[in-house]
């Protein structure tokens, strides 16, 4: 029947049956057109949710299909990371970073030890850093790759990752031969890195290189031009610069916004400063500057990037040399006295320690600027007024991981 | 299977039938698509297409516990996430098998003494049919343990009754104690009854 | 800009009221009173010498007595808050530290100056036990509605269960 159409099921059974007239329809005079009320309606977006990228649970209010008001809620990860912090040694507590941004585990190693070298005081050999800088930007390429790939599943689009993961293991095969881990390094230790290159590695690197930039193109196809994929993310949740920076974004989403900022390039840590390389933004090519589709598109192009960053670092790598500072001890090894901060670009933005030390073998508290978790509490004033549909959009183009985030 | 569960007697044709039953279940089983953290990217490493596990009738990954026979509890659970996991469970339809994966659901992990808010082993609260150690485990470790599930199935007595059966873990290919399964009355018997022993064990007798 | 210019700086923006310079042993930060800091906070972000837009970290430290072995104090007890603040335009960081009583951990919120001060603010009190005065929604961020303690107290005590989760260390393996 079409009373069943209608939400006024209260309506008496005596009374002429309504049915449900869109508005504007010419064939029905304006009185017979039915009060359609819409309430707000919460709905419970994780914590199990294949598109939350972990334990994210996001309460939505919709209105009809227009997000009203988004709450996100976290700690279903959280593994008091800063309690360890300052209960475990400094020595002991690297392996402890890999765990937080696992998919840019490399990345978190160097800026914790980066930390604990700058209040230490602790000088680092110039291969050893080379060695750093390599490994960490291959492993910036497999965390975008990641990102990427799941972004594509996100949308609904399952090819790309399969592309996304073939590309993934050829580098963590490299970063496993030099460490022995696929995910989880520990590699970048206090005062150095815990191993020399293993013969044959700076070629297989160099011929990966090589594939791999071939291959990026296939993620123009696949993603970048695919109609559908610009269709959902052109446009879409797009963020200016200023609230950007009110939310304290970093990182790829800041620059999708257009802004050209990289601690690699504001701040040069490692030997940042004695290579080439640009800084892509956003330039709003399908869409406006500061959509989903500009975070996506700035993320491809700094694969090539660091792409380029690899081939200098490994024609400039010195042959020989020490890889690890001669004043550390690390069986014994302890802290000067002082509290440093030190902020780095992950793939995700920027991470920072800060600790403070009282001299002992411990720091006496070790926090950490967690980009993630300064990007997701932009979805708060992101999402309302957004469609339901393009949450999802939103969430994948933030590019959050959740060990991260709770920490 | 419903009403007939265990309910005929033991003999050679409900045995049969149970085989079928085992080899269709084992040869099938849809995991929950469920990380939590670091173990989730393995997980999903399993999936692609370097690893696979479609090739052992494991790879639909099923978004939602109703339609999952297998959870992998992949990551740190912790207080917050424990009731979701219990939850998640209940909502899953029978037979249901739990892979706990990684060292932190295994026993707590590097978070078992300072982390105050970390679940020290989910076998605390779920019912863990198979234990994959490793931090992350390996994308082998994590067939190696859909393997061990898969020999489990086959020993479950479905229709017809009597003495529960043991698993046969011969064959399979990663040394006993590798991959724990925490009843101490299963004994994984060593590979060296696999066929790959049995292939080298002529080369070494030519050898000497 | 370094925090020593900065604090000429305010000295000569007359706000400098109620500040010191912290020279650190490592990175030195800007000390300011519990009644002044928001005020100087403010001015941070908005005079366009430090134009200090971004809000890197907050972070809150429960310090605890500390004696060398000449008995002279070398901590205080109390806490510690500190905010790092960055200016895009200017490439510089700056870090502002106030020192709270144990027995009152009561600061101005800065959500109103930056946004993203919110979260921060929510896991400070959350995980340290720092009020924030003036905040839109101080509650748990991290662990559960219900926690009790604050875990990065250095007095904490590690719970032995929540909601009938058992987090003991030592609990018996399950009997198969």
């Amino acid at each position: 029947m079409a009373d069943a159409m209608t939400t006024s099921g209260a309506a008496a059974p005596t009374q002429p049956a309504k049915t449900f007239a869109l508005p504007g329809d010419p064939l029905r005079p304006p009185d017979t057109f039915v009060d359609v009320r819409t309430q707000e309606l919460q709905i419970n977006m994780g914590p199990q949710h294949p598109s939350t990228h972990g334990v994210l649970r996001l309460a939505i209010w919709v209105d009809g299909e227009i997000v009203t008001r988004a709450d996100p809620d976290i700690g279903y990860l959280h593994r008091c990371a800063e309690k360890i912090g300052e209960s475990v040694s400094c020595i002991q507590y690297v392996p402890y970073t890999d765990r937080y941004d696992y998919l840019a585990a490399m990345n978190n190693n160097l800026g914790y030890c980066l930390a604990v070298e700058k209040v230490a005081e602790v000088e680092v050999p110039e291969r050893a850093q080379y060695i750093r800088t390599i490994a960490v930007e291959l492993n910036r390429i497999a965390s975008h790759l990641v990102a990427i790939g799941t972004y594509g599943l996100d949308l609904g689009a399952f090819t790309p990752f399969f592309y996304a993961f073939r590309e993934r293991e050829e580098i963590l095969r490299l970063l496993e031969w030099i460490c022995g881990a696929r995910l989880t390094y520990n590699f970048i230790r206090i005062g150095g890195v815990m191993r020399d290159t293993p013969a044959g590695w700076v070629e297989d690197i160099r011929k990966f290189l090589d594939l791999f930039e071939t291959r990026l193109d296939e993620f123009n196809d696949l993603l970048t031009h695919n109609h559908i994929f610009v269709a959902r993310t052109a446009n879409v949740g797009v963020l200016s610069i200023e609230e950007a920076v009110r939310y304290g974004l970093t990182g790829p989403n800041l620059r999708g916004s257009g802004l050209r900022y990289d601690l690699r390039r504001e701040q040069p840590y490692l030997l940042y400063d004695r290579f080439q390389f640009d800084i892509p933004v956003g330039t709003g090519i399908k869409g406006q500057v500061g959509d989903c589709w500009d975070r996506y598109w700035v993320r491809l192009l700094e694969m090539r990037e660091s792409v380029r960053i690899v081939r200098q670092a490994l024609d400039q790598l010195p042959t020989g040399g020490e890889i690890m500072a001669k004043n550390v001890r690390h069986l014994a090894f302890k802290s000067k006295a002082g509290e440093g901060y030190l902020g780095i670009e992950n793939p995700r933005g920027e991470l920072g320690y800060y600790l403070i030390s009282d001299g002992g073998a411990n720091s006496y508290r070790s926090r950490i600027r967690a980009p993630s978790f300064c990007n997701l509490s932009i979805l708060e004033s992101m999402l309302p007024g957004t469609m339901l549909a393009d949450a999802v959009a939103i969430i994948g183009s933030i590019d959050i991981v959740l060990g991260e985030v709770d920490r | 299977m419903g009403l007939f569960e265990r309910s005929l007697p033991d003999v050679y044709l409900t045995r049969l039938a149970d085989l079928a039953v085992n080899w269709g279940r084992s040869s099938s089983i849809w995991p929950m698509t469920f990380g939590i953290a670091c173990c989730a990217i393995e997980m999903m490493a399993v999936g692609a297409a370097t690893f696979d596990m479609d090739r052992f009738g494991a790879g639909a990954f099923r978004a939602t516990p109703r339609q999952a026979d297998l959870m992998i509890v992949a990551g740190t659970v912790n207080a917050k996430m424990a009731h979701v996991v219990k939850r998640l469970y209940d909502q899953m339809p029978e037979p249901k098998y739990v892979m706990a994966m990684g060292a932190c659901t295994v026993g707590g992990g590097p978070y078992w003494k300072h982390g105050y808010n970390v679940v020290k082993g989910i076998d605390r609260f779920v019912p863990v049919d198979v234990h994959v150690p490793g931090c992350p485990p390996r994308p082998e470790a994590i067939i190696e343990g859909v393997r061990f599930l898969q020999r489990k199935i086959m020993a479950k007595r479905v229709l017809a009754d009597g003495a529960p059966q043991k698993p046969d873990f011969t064959g399979i290919s990663i040394s006993p104690g590798t991959v724990g399964i925490l009843d101490p009355t299963i004994k994984v018997t060593s590979t060296t009854a696999g066929p790959a022993a049995a292939s080298a064990a002529p080369l070494a007798g030519a050898k000497a | 800009m370094t925090v020593a210019e900065a604090f000429e700086q305010l000295k000569k923006d007359g706000q400098a009221a109620g500040v010191e310079l912290f020279p650190g042993p490592k990175d030195a930060a800007l000390v300011v009173t519990r009644e002044r800091v928001k005020a100087v906070l403010r001015h941070l972000r908005d005079a366009r010498p430090f134009a200090c837009d971004l809000l890197v970290l907050v972070t809150g430290t429960h310090m605890t007595e500390k004696k060398d072995a000449k008995g002279v104090l070398v901590r205080e007890a109390g806490f510690e808050v500190i905010w790092h603040l960055r200016s895009v335009q200017h490439r510089s960081i700056l870090a502002v530290k106030c020192k709270l009583p144990t027995a009152d951990p009561t600061v101005d919120s800065v959500a109103d100056l930056w946004p993203a001060a919110n979260w921060h603010e929510r896991e400070t009190w959350d995980l340290v036990g720092i009020r924030f005065t003036g905040h839109p929604d101080l509650r748990r961020i991290l662990l559960p509605e219900g926690w009790e303690g604050h875990p990065l107290r250095k007095d904490y005590a590690y719970p032995k269960e929540f909601h009938g989760i058992n987090l003991e260390v030592d609990a018996p393996w399950p009997t198969p």
